[in-house]
This record gives structure tokens, sequence and C-alpha cells, in this order.
């Protein structure tokens, strides 16, 4: 208990590093599936188009994929014999990165695009007769569903960050590379040592708690 | 800018909304769209907005097809306030600059105070938009689009469902722009006193059809068909000579005199046409003492059943036509042939000139 405290109280490089890179990978992760689901998802909302539905249904398939799955296709991709080998990704933060991307993109997509279409038809008719263009209409579209949006990106973010099999499949658990906090927390509580699982359990704890206060008053908002 | 449309017909899955609509409006003019719901006003208005495409016809924005022109360019000259409208999720001044916003124009605040002013709305710069009341909302939803000073601003049903106070704000503010004539307005209206007021010129519409178009005032004269004269409610319409006596102004119907409000400047011997809604005149059986200044004598002569209401017309003199409920007939023990006094107060009589 002792140790534990003076582990936080001084948080040491090491902890302090996984903390770092746990969020570098997450948050690249998140801004790297925003610039496909954002897209996407105002598409399917905005237009009418053949195969809409197709599209709507397939993502939201796409959610009730396990991790481990995505874990394990990103992994055969990007082993040593396969077509992408030779970037040498595996084992390395972009492949955590890589991973974790996907496995956000059904989730943004599909709240984005409940975000997008809680936009009235009325506010966007009114943004157009006032004489908006197509990027100032799509950041009323953006303004419009602010608290819905923030809620979308804070879900996929916690999903992600909290995400331990998959990340460790293509992440590899490297000490002082690739080992984030729940991998971390995962082989210390493994070994015995818990002194150091717990602290990093605790950040992660309230990491998450963090994440879910904003979140719900961002619902909150959102509903008003 | 010149707005004129060659036989503009819209289909909405298989239905017709609109039939032929050829129209030119004026510049600098109020133009009015007149008919009960559901009869393609704002469909139509929609339609000359850009915000949905004809089935059929052409739409020439100063002599050139709509789709020749920049859209943006095009939609920016001119806007539309709904009949719901609706506030951005934000505070009342942004919602009021965000036609300048989009168009970069300059001197925002200034703009933005005179738009309030305008609205009667000041200093509400700072509410947020989305804890107005539904009259303000509108006011806001003017304001927005006025501001701007576009080239035709469409107004649907601009006084719908709103509070007595928002109503009356709102047609001041139209009534001072159709006396400025500077701005070229086209509004849509139920109501049929409102047209007359508001507008320069008048369409009615009918089934999504132009069924007549000119001065509202002519329409009561000459109701160009019995639609006309049915959805005007043209049931109480009088002409007659004003007179004044001790001060006080009526219209001389010949048989009888009824009071109306206190005109300034009239001209003896003026003609005038008046009207009265049915709703707005009292039946008793017995003469009534209160403070409405015309009352008459009258005998029933046609009953009428009217989806819950009773239509009843009296003759005392000339025929006055009343609707009150069935149960104020039951209780008045009204049938053919009683006596009754109608009641109404000098305020309820609409006066049209008849030039």
């Amino acid at each position: 208990m002792y140790k534990m405290i003076e582990i936080v109280s001084s948080l040491d490089g090491e902890v302090l590093g996984i903390v770092f890179l746990s969020f570098r990978v997450s948050l690249t992760a998140i801004a790297l599936s925003c610039l496909l689901s954002l897209p996407l998802s105002l598409l399917l909302a905005l237009k009418n188009f053949p195969g809409r539905r197709v599209i709507i249904s397939i993502i939201n398939s796409l959610l009730a994929v396990p991790a481990v799955a995505i874990g394990l296709v990103v992994y055969l991709f990007l082993t040593r014999r396969s077509p992408l080998g030779a970037l040498g990704l595996l084992y390395s933060p972009w492949a955590m990165i890589i991973a974790q991307g996907l496995l956000a993109i059904p989730i943004i997509t599909s709240l984005a695009l409940a975000a997008f279409r809680s936009v009235s038809r009325q506010i966007r008719e009114t943004a157009i007769t006032l004489g908006a263009s197509l990027h100032q209409f799509i950041l009323t579209i953006f303004r419009e569903s602010r608290y819905s949006l923030a809620a979308a990106l804070i879900m996929g973010f916690a999903r992600v960050i909290g995400e331990t099999g998959m990340t460790m499949m293509v992440g590899g658990n490297i000490k002082g590379s690739t080992r984030v906090m729940t991998t971390a927390i995962a082989l210390e509580t493994m070994k015995g040592n818990f002194e150091l699982a717990i602290t990093l359990g605790i950040i992660l704890l309230a990491v998450s708690l963090l994440i879910g206060v904003p979140l719900q008053l961002l619902q909150g908002a959102g509903k008003r | 800018m010149r707005i004129k449309t060659e036989a503009i017909g819209k289909t909405f899955n298989g239905k017709e909304v609109l039939k032929n609509i050829s129209l030119e409006i004026e510049e600098n003019r109020i133009s009015c769209f007149l008919g009960p719901n559901g009869v393609g006003k704002t469909t139509l208005l929609r339609i000359l907005n850009l915000l949905e495409r004809p089935s059929q016809g052409k739409i020439y924005y100063d002599g050139k097809i709509y789709q020749r022109i920049d859209r943006l360019s095009l939609q920016r000259r001119m806007v539309l306030v709904g009949q719901n409208p609706v506030m951005f999720d934000t505070s009342v001044y942004h919602n009021v600059s965000y036609g300048l916003r989009v168009r970069r124009m300059k001197d925002t605040k200034r703009k933005i105070k005179q738009a309030l002013e305008m609205v009667k709305l000041s200093g509400m710069e700072n509410r947020s938009a989305l804890t107005l009341s539904g009259g303000e909302i509108q006011r806001v939803a003017l304001a927005r689009a006025l501001v701007i000073k576009p080239e035709v601003s469409f107004l649907d049903e601009p006084t719908h469902n709103l509070d007595p106070l928002s109503k009356e704000i709102i047609e001041d503010l139209i009534l001072r722009l159709k006396d400025e004539s500077r701005r070229t307005i086209v509004l849509s209206t139920h109501d049929l006193l409102q047209a007359e007021k508001l507008s320069h010129k008048v369409y009615l519409l009918k089934e999504g059809k132009i069924i007549q178009e000119g001065k509202a005032r002519e329409f009561f004269v000459f109701p160009s068909s019995s639609f006309s004269a049915e959805f005007l409610g043209i049931r109480n319409l009088f002409k007659g000579k004003l007179i004044q006596m001790n001060g006080i102004s009526f219209l001389d119907l010949g048989k009888l005199k009824i009071e109306i409000p206190p005109l300034e400047k009239i001209k003896q011997k003026d003609e005038m046409y008046a009207s009265l809604r049915p709703e707005e005149i009292l039946v008793s059986s017995q003469p009534l003492v209160s403070s409405a200044r015309n009352s008459f004598q009258g005998k029933v002569i046609k009953m009428e059943n009217k989806a819950g209401l009773v239509e009843l017309t009296a003759d005392c003199g000339i025929p006055f036509t009343v609707v009150l409920t069935k149960r104020s007939k039951d209780d008045l023990n009204l049938e053919l042939g009683k006596k009754v006094y109608l009641t109404f107060k000098a305020s309820a009589v609409h006066l049209m000139d008849s030039g």
C-alpha cells in the first residue's frame, strides 16, 4: 500500500511513459478514424443515395465485431509474411493505432450519424435560405450537433483506451515501446506485481471517470 | 430582383400540389398568396426560394432561368422565413448575425441592434435563442432574415399561431415596409383581412391553382367564383355611405345605420364597403344592455348546422349571418321566425374603401 502511494506520488518515469503512450495511441487512433467517420456519417445523414441503407446496416453490424477479431485481421495484415509486412509495423505503436482506429470507426460513425441526423431539416433549410455556402452549412451542422458529436468522440475514445486483448496482440506489450495502461495492468497482475497494476488501474479508472462525467453532462445538454 | 414563373407544377408522391402557376412578382411591392391550409402556398414559396424543385415549368430570376445562375449567389439575394421558424442553438445575437456572417458583411453589431429594435426585442442579444417563446422566435426569425436586406423576402404565414402582441408587432412591421415600398416581399396567409391589410397584390389559391389575382378588396366585391366567396367567408358584406353625426361615424346601409370605428377626415357620402365576421355578432332574445354600439332587432330566417356550429341568418331589414354554438342555440330556444336581437361592437366592423 505504501509503495503504491509512493508510485502514484512520485509518478516514476515508467508509469508516466505508459500513461503518455496510452493517450498518444488512443488519441491518434480517434483522430484518424474521425477522418473517415465524420465525412462518411455526414454524407449518410444528409444525402439520400442508392446503397445508403445498406452502408448504415453494415456499420451497425460492425459495432458487434469483437475487438479480438479486429486484432487478428490487423495482425495478419502486418505480419512479416503479409503484403504490408515490409513496413515493419507489427509490434509498434502504429499497429495499435491502426487496430484501435478500426475499432473506433463503426462506433464514431454510427454515433455521429445519429448526432447529424438530430439536426432537423428546418435547421438545415434555415442555414441554406440564410445563404450558407456548402462549408458554412457543414460547419453549422457540426455546431448544432456539437454535444452529441463530442459524446460520440468520447465514447469512441473510452472504448479504445480501455481495450486490452487486441492491443496486446498487435502491440506486443513491449516495455518502453508498446506497453500501455491496459496491457501493463494485465501483465503486472499476472506477475503478482499488484502495486504497479493497481496504480495504473486507478489512473485508468480516473480517466474513465473524467471522461464519463462530461459525457453525461454533454448528453444531458444535448437533450435539453 | 424580378421573379417570374411559367407554368410551374409540383407533384409529391403522385399528388399534384401545384398546377400551372404563372406569375410575376412585382418589385418593391408586397404580394400575398391567400388560401386555406394545404392549398400549396408553402410549397410555392419554397420553390421560389429554391428549397424545392418544381416538377414542371420554369422560373426566371431577372429574366434568367434559375438553372443558369450560380445557386449560392442567387440564394443570397433572397430569404425565406418559414411558418414555424427554428432557432440555432446559440444566442439571439448569433442567430440574427448568421446571414451577415456567411456573407462576410460589416457593421454587424449596429445592424443587429437595429433589426432587434425593428421587432421590438431590443436588448435580447445575449438570450439563448432556445428559451424564446413562440412569438419571440417568429420575431427573431424575421429580424434574422430582414437584417440581410435581401432583395426578396418570402414570409410563410408570418403571424400563424402567434400571441396577439407578436402578431401586432409583425403586422405593424410589414405595414411599415409596405408603406416604404422599398422591399420585395411575398407572404402567404389564410386570413383575407390580413392579406388585404398587408399586401399590394393578392393571389387567391385553390387546390394548387391561382384562381384569382388582384387587390384583395376586389375579391370581396367581385368574387370570381363561389369558392372565392365561400373561402373569403363573405357573410356580412355591406355597401353604404359614410356619415357623421355628433362626431360619431356611421355607415348608412339604407334600411339601417351601423356605427363604425371613429374615422378621421371622412368625406361625406363617401361610399365604403364593410364586412363583419359572423362570430363577432352576439345573439340574444332580449335587448342587451352593453357597451357594444350596434344592436338591431330581427327575425330568424335561416338556420344551418355546420361542423358543430349553427349558422343563423337574421333579417334586421338587411340579413346578418351569425355563428353560434349548438348549445347557445338550444339555450336561446332559437327557431325560424323567432324574434332576436343582434349586438356587435363598432370596432368589429371592418371597412374597405370602394376605390
